[in-house]
């Protein structure tokens, strides 16, 4: 009989007798007591089921993303990989040796949050329209910024070399202990590692500080992650600038080589395949990583500077500002000090940028340095129409927001390749940026109504 | 009177008072056992479920590693097998040669689909059943994921050939088929030829009984293509029965023994397959399944990396 019913049967005469009674109740309590006991354990065995379905369910992922990259790169005929300018020579078996690491986080950035006041005060109607066009077409595709992860490829014994079709072509070795040891003897190198630029990047780009800073130097981070004593292959030559931001990431002057594209062999080989960019625009995972491990913002304490950064040395038609002496004094006059980039040295612009709660400057390299400021900060971005008038010269990449307007099927991100450059970089910084677009004279009035307004929202 | 309601009965006589206030707690003390019992049970039951399910997630990871060992093996065989080249003039040029018949519903039989060597890969690449989702489901979305790499790549391989050679000639012979078929709005005036492209499908296993499209819900695809995946050497009995869906009831129907090295496109808007298999086919048999549907054909972009 259920033990239950046992208690209800003896309670039908326990009113008569006491001790039956409290001999029920003792049972009941009993009960009560093993029950609950059981339920704790069911429970306590449930959270751990729980937590190893977790586990496996973490290490099926895992499992599932690595039989998808093997599959992809040990493919038939050839390897399919997330960049059309790699060639990976090697039978299907042989390729089965690569590996793809993920280094860094996806990123979803939300993006209309860290936009702050934008203005126009451009007087030409073409300007206007380009720049109505433009915020448009970004409101059109969403409010999240999104980026992958790097991949990373990793590959043993191999020969690495550009061909005539400007592809890095990567042949794989075979594997025996006899070959390998032909291959040392030959002075094949341990480990090089070979960021995305160094193979496909506008050559154009490679000397800027802003493209270096934000769009190359993530890539070395990355690589190096993987693995920090490596030597890392760059385009000849490899300028002064360069190799201060190499060393910010920790790289010595012997672990760079600067390659001219000849064969060289290795025993591992580090290929940055991918730099996560969905759609275009800037190298998202990256960016942040590099926030992480080379700017290492101040905590805590909230910056006082106030920072513009002068064009007042830039080449000879990029300055895009006709009237800096005016533009200066008046940033002077509302205490920002003018910093003018040639004139200050790489740890200088660090500790600066650290320190400062409001960067202002027009639309350039100079700006690039953001990713040193906290999160928080204010971030004034200046366009004049003839920088409007460049970036959407046609026939160029960063001329695409310029055409048809977008879309659900643009992606955010792609708008990084536009006037909204910084914007985009102070979103990911998670730092509040506006905009003022005026004439090549920049109208100083306005201006300084505008500046007015943004102290006055930036200063607590 | 049952146990219950006798115990659930006030207490009366001259216990009153005090015992009945016992018996009271008595009962409630009771109730609330009973509820914890049942919370108890539930508990034990989610526990099960997720024990069977982690042993299912278990058994796939284990049999991923033990089959990792022989994949470079396997990738070397695969080698000598997938030729892009000549698997694709194979499947376009069996596709051409095929009748075109249109009862029950307009239909494509094409024999020797693929190469002799690549049917049997085909064949040995169907993932061990632990790769199927034991929970209920018979079915494989294409591309693979979780399943030994040369397994995945032998897939890859033939949806490859499948998208690009195979779905391009097998369309175009349905062309006039949907000319003559009358408009969604009862227009005789029939449809304009749309351009179709296969979607990846998927592997399934099908038993007696079980339809493509399902019965019951009309199709959203214009076309369906089944490849049964049978042993070369020993196939089953199986029958594939097309019909065409009435109004209210079937209207026609055809049987097409199934073969290995075959596919059979039909036009999905009208018909469903069914499958008739008998005890030689076991526990069901494999088969390669993909629709189509109107699309373009955009080649998809590699995505990330892709600088300014």
């Amino acid at each position: 009989m259920h033990r239950l019913q046992k208690i209800a049967r003896a309670l039908g005469p326990s009113v008569r007798r006491p001790d039956a009674l409290e001999r029920v109740e003792d049972s009941v309590a009993a009960l009560a007591r093993e029950v609950a006991a059981a339920h704790d354990r069911v429970r306590s065995l449930t959270g751990r089921l729980a937590r190893a379905r977790r586990a496996i369910e973490d290490e099926s992922v895992r499992a599932e993303a690595d039989a998808a990259d093997r599959a992809a790169i040990a493919a038939v005929p050839r390897a399919r990989l997330l960049s059309e300018r790699i060639r990976l020579e090697g039978g299907a078996a042989r390729r089965l040796a690569v590996r793809r690491h993920r280094i860094g986080a996806a990123v979803e950035r939300p993006f209309s949050r860290w936009l702050g006041v934008t203005r126009c005060a451009s007087e030409d109607p073409v300007i206007r329209g380009l720049w109505d066009h433009l915020l448009e077409a970004e409101a059109a595709s969403g409010d999240v910024l999104r980026g992958a992860p790097n991949t990373v490829l990793d590959v043993p014994r191999a020969t690495v070399s550009t061909s005539p079709e400007d592809e890095l072509l990567v042949r794989l070795h075979d594997a025996s202990p006899g070959a390998r040891a032909a291959r040392v003897d030959a002075g094949a190198h341990d480990v090089i590692a070979i960021p995305r630029f160094t193979y496909d990047f506008p050559g154009g780009k490679l000397g800027n500080f802003g493209h270096w800073l934000v769009d190359c130097l993530p890539h070395v981070l990355a690589l190096s992650a993987v693995c920090q004593d490596a030597r890392f292959l760059l385009p000849a030559p490899v300028r002064g600038f360069q190799r201060r931001l190499l060393s910010l990431a920790g790289l010595t002057d012997t672990q760079v080589l600067a390659w001219d594209g000849a064969p060289l062999d290795a025993e591992r080989l580090l290929i940055l395949e991918s730099d996560g960019r969905i759609g275009g625009g800037r190298p998202l995972s990256s960016l942040l990583q590099l926030r992480e491990r080379v700017a290492a913002p101040a905590p805590a304490a909230a910056g006082h500077r106030r920072l513009y950064v002068s064009r007042r040395d830039a080449p000879s038609g990029r300055a895009w500002v006709s009237n800096e002496d005016d533009v200066e004094a008046l940033f002077r006059s509302r205490g920002f000090d003018i910093l003018v980039m040639s004139e200050c040295p790489l740890d200088e612009q660090i500790r600066l940028f650290r320190e400062a709660h409001i960067v202002a400057g027009i639309s350039g390299a100079g700006l690039s340095d953001i990713v040193f400021s906290n999160a928080g900060i204010h971030v004034v971005v200046l366009l004049t129409d003839s920088l409007m008038r460049w970036y959407a010269k046609p026939g160029r990449g960063r001329a695409k927001w310029a055409g048809a307007a977008g879309t659900a099927a643009t992606k955010l991100a792609a708008f990084g390749d536009s006037p909204r450059f910084y914007t985009h970089i102070a979103a990911v910084c998670e730092q509040v940026c506006l905009s003022f677009l005026g004439g090549d004279r920049l109208p100083v009035d306005a201006l300084g109504a505008f500046l007015d307004e943004v102290v006055a929202e930036a200063t607590p | 009177m049952s146990w219950w309601q006798a115990f659930s009965r006030p207490a009366t006589g001259r216990a009153g008072g005090e015992d009945a206030r016992r018996v009271d707690a008595l009962r409630a003390a009771v109730e609330a056992l009973s509820a914890l019992v049942t919370a108890l049970g539930e508990a034990v039951a989610k526990a099960a479920g997720d024990l069977e399910a982690l042993q299912r997630q278990a058994g796939r990871l284990a049999a991923l590693r033990a089959d990792d060992a022989a994949a470079p093996a396997r990738m070397r065989q695969l080698e000598g097998v997938l030729d892009e080249a000549r698997a694709a003039s194979h499947v376009g040029a069996a596709a051409a040669r095929a009748p075109l018949v249109a009862d029950p519903v307009p239909h494509l039989v094409v024999h020797g689909v693929l190469p002799d060597d690549l049917y049997r890969v085909v064949v040995a690449a169907i993932p061990a059943p632990v790769y199927f989702d034991a929970g209920g489901q018979t079915e494989l979305p294409l591309p693979l994921t979780l399943a030994p790499v040369d397994v995945i790549a032998a897939w890859a391989f033939v949806s490859g050939i499948v998208r690009t050679a195979f779905a391009p000639a097998v369309a175009s012979r349905f062309d006039e088929s949907m000319r003559r078929r009358p408009g969604a709005d009862g227009d005789p005036g029939g449809e304009e030829p749309r351009l179709l492209r296969a979607s990846r499908g998927h592997l399934a296993v099908r038993h007696a009984g079980d339809a493509v499209p399902k019965e019951r819900r009309r199709s959203a695809h214009v076309l369906t293509t089944v490849m049964p995946l049978v042993d070369p050497d020993n196939p089953p009995r199986a029958d594939l029965l097309l019909q065409r869906r009435g109004s209210e009831a079937i209207a026609g129907r055809t049987t097409i023994a199934a073969r290995p090295n075959m596919a059979v496109t039909f036009l999905a808007l009208d018909g469903t397959l069914e499958y008739a298999l008998d005890a030689t086919a076991g526990s069901g048999i494999y088969t390669y399944e993909f629709p189509f549907a109107p699309g373009s054909h955009r080649r998809a972009q590699p995505s990330g990396g892709t600088l300014p």
